[in-house]
């Protein structure tokens, strides 16, 4: 790996912190439907290898986790769940970097990240760790809508960075 | 499994990374990062903060007009509240003049529906009540006044125009001829006592009587028809140095400020 390809990956990392926190976290029902984070892993996740993007994924989320209402640690758990998912999907299955297999990657993962984030949610404010669960501002269709745009963006975004690599590389 | 298998190191790291930041988390340590936080994201949030409130409605309002929105939400409040006190009193003032009315054209009374608007030596031996309405309406002084079911207040003591003043049946102002209902009814004077209590005076030594037995009026006196309620006896007392027996008698009468009456109008 490239030092200038670490430096841009930090450089977007701290842009994700900063928006997410920033900018979607004051708005409650973006920050639980749609997440730059998710994208930013999804799409580390897909077009670098396993060990780099986990570890990328992992620090940026903690970092993210500090500011989010909630418990700390959940976030972060998704995150990771999210690139380990994305990467057996990748692994296992679909292999090839086209549009639908990338949107279908993204889906599975980001749903099943939502699930936990859901029922993470739901135990720590049933064992009265938290008193309201945040996620009841957002409906299940805000969430859906949420998770399709943010696959889409994914799989252009993929999409875009594999012609590019491809291009360069040429 | 293949997968997990190949990427068992770096998913232990990971898994060291988070609990480590976790405990770091729990023991404080990240509150460096979080006030460098303050610094560089809050700022950002502000500007978030004040562009969702141009878009949503919910946040547009400032502290100020927050505040004021808030006095004045208090003061609707207030409002509704006392409103609902209102109707709340005119409902028991409904229900009152409801069963007056009821008792009134039961007994073929001729009755006046009237407010106590205020009271006039409460606890004291001359008591006074006030009420809203006055010779224009017919009242006349020593019409009977009364509550509830027949249960008998006092007289019209002094009346003006649009008011007139009761004497209720406590104070020493006023006395009336009362019988005590036995088999063998007993006839006696009640006149005001110390406080809320009445006695009942003149009462011939050989007249049967009891405690709890029900004290009405006799219909002697003028304009007063017989059989309204007064009390009951409490205490009776019979001096074998005195010519009569006399009682003291627990008064009936239940009402409060506000409360609606009725003056009896005698045919």
């Amino acid at each position: 790996m490239r030092r200038r390809d670490v430096i841009i990956v930090v450089l977007i990392g701290l842009l994700i912190v900063v928006l997410e926190n920033g900018v979607l976290l004051p708005a409650q029902h973006l920050s639980y439907t749609f997440s730059l984070m998710y994208i930013g892993a999804l799409v580390i996740g897909l077009l670098w290898p396993f060990q780099h993007a986990i570890l990328w994924a992992t620090i940026t989320a903690l970092v993210i986790d500090l500011f989010r209402i909630g418990p700390f640690g959940i976030f972060t758990l998704s995150v990771v769940l999210l690139v380990i998912i994305a990467n057996l999907l990748k692994y296992t299955w679909l292999k090839q970097i086209s549009g639908l297999s990338v949107f279908v990657i993204s889906s599975i993962s980001v749903i099943m990240a939502y699930g936990f984030m859901i029922f993470s949610h739901l135990l720590v404010t049933s064992i009265g760790l938290l008193d309201i669960n945040p996620l009841t501002v957002i409906t299940w269709q805000s969430l859906v809508v949420g998770i399709v745009i943010q696959c889409f963006i994914v799989s252009f975004l993929v999409r875009m960075f594999a012609v590019v690599q491809r291009y360069t590389s040429q | 499994m293949q997968f997990f298998r190949e990427h068992a190191r770096i998913l232990f790291i990971i898994a060291a990374i988070i609990f480590g930041a976790f405990i770091l988390y729990l023991m404080g340590a990240l509150r460096p990062l979080l006030w460098l936080g303050d610094y560089t994201i809050e700022p950002m949030q502000v500007g978030a903060y004040r562009v969702i409130d141009r878009i949503n409605p919910l946040y547009t309002a400032s502290d100020a007009q927050l505040q004021e929105e808030n006095i004045e939400l208090k003061n609707q409040l207030a409002d509704t509240v006392t409103r609902y006190n209102d109707l709340l009193t005119q409902l028991d003032q409904y229900q009152e003049y409801s069963e007056q009315l009821a008792f009134a054209q039961e007994s073929e009374y001729e009755i006046v529906p009237v407010e106590i608007i205020s009271r006039v030596g409460q606890g004291v031996a001359t008591d006074i009540l006030t009420v809203n309405r006055g010779s224009l309406d017919g009242l006349k002084e020593g019409y009977p006044v009364m509550y509830d079911n027949g249960v008998y207040i006092g007289v019209v003591y002094d009346v003006f125009d649009t008011y007139a003043e009761v004497a209720i049946v406590s104070s020493q102002l006023t006395s009336l001829q009362a019988t005590i209902q036995t088999d063998n009814p007993a006839f006696g004077i009640i006149s005001g006592d110390v406080g809320e209590a009445l006695t009942m005076d003149f009462i011939l030594k050989e007249q049967l009587l009891s405690e709890g037995d029900v004290v009405v009026t006799s219909g002697e006196d003028e304009d007063i028809p017989a059989g309204l309620l007064i009390g009951t006896v409490d205490q009776i007392r019979d001096e074998p140095s005195e010519l009569f027996k006399s009682a003291t008698v627990r008064p009936l009468r239940m009402y409060g400020s506000h409360s609606i009456v009725s003056v009896i109008i005698p045919n």
